[in-house]
């Protein structure tokens, strides 16, 4: 933990000039960093990498955080503990940045094939009984009814994008050149409708999941 | 910066049970996620606490049901601070 200090003292001294601020942003650098490299180096998809990379890694995210953090200073409302606030803000800013990274050169439009939907991840289970498979069946026609006939292109491209490519919602906001909660909206109006005409049709999408072994 | 190489899609239908579960949890009113990440913090310091945030921050709780990167960011911020705990 960074020198104890509670949530006033932490405000008091960032807010400050002079050595003592310097010397909490020291403390708040130095403990964001080592957690976020001990965050970094137990990931599986960051084996790869050396300590010293990760090191580096952890070091730019950090200093990136505590930029952000003394921006948003008045915004800490005192409903955690400051730590926990600070590292939450550093946890969504280095998770950001590796989402980024991952799908730096993935074009939306190309794997959604100029924006038709792919439905092959809404196969039927062939080890379903009959009456399973009806049941299957008729869920994935009223799916791609309403996609085809009642989603706009966008909104079946941010659904395809979001639950078979698992494109982060903030990557796929920037494809998609709409804010975070724009496109939220969109994706949750598209669930919405979906639901509703499965659930009209007599179709609980809980029973639907329980006729797959 | 270097970064992890993109992971392999899931199975068809490992995907298709995710929609449904997704489906099966959407409600017609939910936090976005700019909502639910301005109480994570809150959220966490209550399970660091040993206290009920599914209790007492439900919204939350569901939120982190329905949302892969927010869950994943929850993950990391309890992890963190618990191992800075101990």
């Amino acid at each position: 933990m960074p020198t104890p200090r509670d949530n006033d003292v932490w405000l008091e001294q960032l807010s400050a000039s002079g050595p003592e601020r310097d010397a909490a942003i020291q403390d708040l650098l130095s403990w964001l960093q080592k957690r976020l490299f001990f965050y970094l180096r137990d990931r599986s998809d960051l084996r790869s990498l050396h300590d010293g990379e990760l090191q580096a890694m952890s070091a730019d995210f950090a200093q990136d955080s505590v930029l952000i953090i003394l921006q948003k200073l008045d915004q800490f409302e005192g409903r955690s503990k400051f730590t926990t606030w600070a590292a939450r803000i550093a946890v969504h800013q280095a998770l950001g940045e590796l989402r980024r990274a991952r799908w730096r050169d993935v074009s939306l439009q190309a794997v959604t094939q100029d924006g038709a939907f792919e439905p092959d991840f809404m196969r039927r289970d062939e080890t379903s009984s009959p009456e399973e498979e009806a049941i299957q069946q008729e869920a994935l026609a009223v799916v791609m009814d309403v996609i085809q006939n009642e989603l706009s292109e966008r909104q079946s491209r941010a659904l395809y994008a979001r639950m078979a490519l698992r494109m982060p919602s903030s990557v796929l906001a920037e494809e998609l050149g709409v804010s975070h909660n724009t496109l939220y909206k969109l994706i949750h109006d598209a669930r919405k409708r979906l639901k509703a005409r499965l659930l009209a049709r007599g179709l609980n999408p809980e029973d639907i999941l329980a006729s797959f072994k | 910066m270097n970064a992890p190489q993109n992971t392999h899609r899931p199975d068809a239908h490992e995907l298709w049970r995710k929609f449904l579960r997704m489906l099966s949890l959407t409600r017609e009113r939910e936090l976005t996620c700019n909502e639910a990440q301005a109480l994570l913090d809150v959220y966490v310091d209550l399970e660091l606490a040993g206290e009920n945030p599914q209790q007492v921050l439900p919204d939350v709780a569901h939120h982190l049901r329905i949302c892969p990167e927010c869950r994943e960011e929850h993950d990391a911020l309890l992890k963190i601070l618990a191992e800075d705990a101990s």
